[in-house]
């Protein structure tokens, strides 16, 4: 497949201040890029300079395999959209909201109309065609302002953290439109986001993005369970990060034997393992696990999980499902707690 | 305290029996400024609009004046037109010194930089994304200028009756430009002040209530217009 967007040396400065350090990446057609970072690590910025909203400071674009100019700016917008995480409806009504698009590229009214009418059949929303924008809910404003953006058939979307400010169900809905128009149009999507799960539910691909540089870009496999570095690994949700050493072949913290080590020369290590991925039991654990025993220092419901910390030579936390857990922990109990010792990644 | 009760009882006399002279006065000046306040809206409108579109250097300044110039003294516009349209000066040939359309030239002066910021202001309450938006669908800067300006309406009208009120109740300028000629360019505030002058305190107060009233009617217009808004429509 070709690359539908590549950029080289792209930084934005404001003043003397710069958001975005200078990136290179390249994103290829039909594929969904998620761009996964704290709030300020400049994701928006970057998404507004791809689609030509704000001018670079310096660097390269290259969209459709046409570099962007000042001249071919016009040209190269109109075959992408962007959604932003506000809802933004003009206050006119749906029908009118949706054709905005159209009608700047000078769309005949008919076609706008057919075009608009069939949009809202596909998502089933027809009984809001003539309804005030004003009336509907932030969910309903987000899919409208979402149909605005698909009505002109963009190749390439970008989707800036469209679901920040919507409720669970709402964001379900909206990521099924986001897959469904990447599945059955094959269109390209950058979206950001600061909700790593979302980001593993969409991407074909997760740059990880964080001070205005990107840390990690790779599959969302890759950078949820071997995260480049500690701030990767804190922002995708590893509990245990520990800087611990290699000695003859074994990681090892605070007396713990992590795991084995082979590979690793003798030396400091960062060693990460995920809350979820450790066992939680009154008994020893199996064979095939390493397994050390402790003592409950906390113990927190938060829904329908259980949040542990249990000192066992250092302070670990433990996330269980609590109906799985089967006993009840408070403070001061003796535990096992035990992990595969694949579960375990070191850098 | 008596000569200002009749004089207030004259004025309403003077007001149902519509003397003609003071109807034409009141028409005058509705002419004058209404014409003035819709070429100033004409101007300042786009104006505003490229202003807080574009962005600049010497943007935040080029603001600052337009705010220092809200507060532009009529007598300081009065001599700029009167030097303007004088026998003498640049426009002169155009005959225009003592005439309604220097009154009308005078006003535009006068109000426009209020339409100007009034109208900058009120896009700049707007989301910023909004203004994304209308990039993002990828519309020329004109018809994104439109569109923005036109989801501020109720805000840019506003400071359109605003600019009215200013330029109907400016008498500086209107003086020194049109001169106050009787039948010609004598307006309410110019004859209120040639009244008062001459003692003629009837006469005054019923121009003052012609001035209030008509203030006061198009403010209503303007509510109920905001209300049963029919929509402007650009595109």
């Amino acid at each position: 497949m070709t690359d539908i967007i590549s950029v080289s040396g792209l930084s934005k400065s404001y003043g003397k201040k710069e958001i975005v350090h200078p990136l290179n990446f390249s994103v290829k057609k039909g594929e969904i890029l998620v761009i996964i970072g704290p709030s300020g690590a400049g994701k928006s910025t970057l998404l507004r300079m791809l689609d030509i909203i704000e001018p670079a400071s310096k660097g390269e674009i290259t969209l459709f395999g046409e570099k962007v100019t000042k001249h071919s700016a016009h040209d190269l917008r109109n075959r992408m959209g962007m959604l932003f995480q506000k809802t933004v409806l003009f206050d006119r009504t749906v029908e009118e909201n949706i054709a905005l698009g159209l009608s700047y590229r000078n769309v005949s009214r008919e076609e706008r109309q057919k075009r608009v009418k069939t949009i809202l059949e596909e998502m089933e929303m027809s009984e809001y065609a003539r309804r005030s924008s004003r009336t509907l809910s932030g969910g309903e404003g987000q899919r409208i302002s979402f149909a605005r953006v698909l009505v002109t058939k963009p190749e390439i979307l970008f989707l800036d953290e469209p679901t920040a400010n919507l409720d669970p169900g709402a964001t379900r809905l909206l990521e099924e439109m986001i897959l469904h128009e990447n599945r059955v149009n094959k269109t390209t999507i950058v979206i950001t986001t600061h909700d790593q799960a979302q980001g593993q539910r969409l991407a074909d691909r997760v740059a990880v993005m964080i001070d205005g540089t990107f840390v990690q870009v790779g599959p969302a496999d890759e950078v949820f369970y071997h995260p480049a570095n500690e701030s990767v690994a804190t922002f995708v949700g590893v509990q245990n990060i520990f800087t611990g050493v290699v000695r003859n072949g074994n990681a090892v913290f605070g007396g713990v034997v992590f795991c084995p080590a082979p590979r690793i020369p003798d030396g400091i290590v960062q060693i990460m393992l995920r809350a979820e991925d450790i066992s939680l039991s009154k008994r020893e654990i199996d064979a095939g696990h390493i397994s050390v025993q402790g003592r409950v220092i906390t113990s927190e419901r938060s829904g329908a999980f259980l949040h542990i910390t249990v000192e066992a030579g250092c302070i670990f936390t433990v996330v269980c499902p609590f109906r799985q857990t089967g006993d009840t922990y408070v403070s001061g109990d003796r535990v096992w707690i035990g992990w595969r010792t694949d579960a375990v990644h070191l850098v | 305290m008596g000569e200002i009760t009749d004089g207030f009882l004259e004025a309403i006399t003077l007001i149902i029996t519509l003397n003609p002279e003071i109807m034409e006065i009141a028409g005058r000046s509705l002419y004058v400024s209404s014409l003035a306040t819709i070429a100033a809206a004409l101007i300042a409108i786009p104006i505003g609009a490229v202003i807080y579109y574009y962005d600049f250097r010497g943007k935040r300044t080029v603001i600052n004046i337009v705010q220092t110039l809200y507060a532009l003294p009529t007598v300081i516009v009065g001599l700029l037109v009167y030097l303007l349209v004088s026998n003498s000066g640049p426009l002169g040939s155009l005959k225009l010194l003592y005439t309604t359309n220097a009154m009308i030239i005078a006003q535009v002066i006068l109000v426009s930089p209020l339409i100007v910021g009034l109208v900058i202001a009120a896009l700049s309450g707007l989301d910023k994304e909004m203004k994304y938006t209308t990039m993002a669908l990828n519309a020329r800067a004109y018809r994104a200028m439109l569109t923005l300006v036109r989801e501020t309406k109720f805000a840019i009208l506003s400071a359109v009756v605003l600019a009215f009120g200013r330029a109907i109740a400016e008498v500086g300028a209107v003086m020194m430009v049109g001169g106050n000629i009787r039948h010609f360019t004598r307006t309410l505030t110019t004859a209120i002040t040639l009244n008062t002058s001459m003692g003629e305190f009837s006469t005054s107060i019923a121009l003052g209530i012609i001035l209030l009233t008509i203030a006061l009617v198009v403010n209503f217009g303007v509510n109920f217009f905001q209300h049963y808004n029919g929509r402007m429509k650009d595109d």
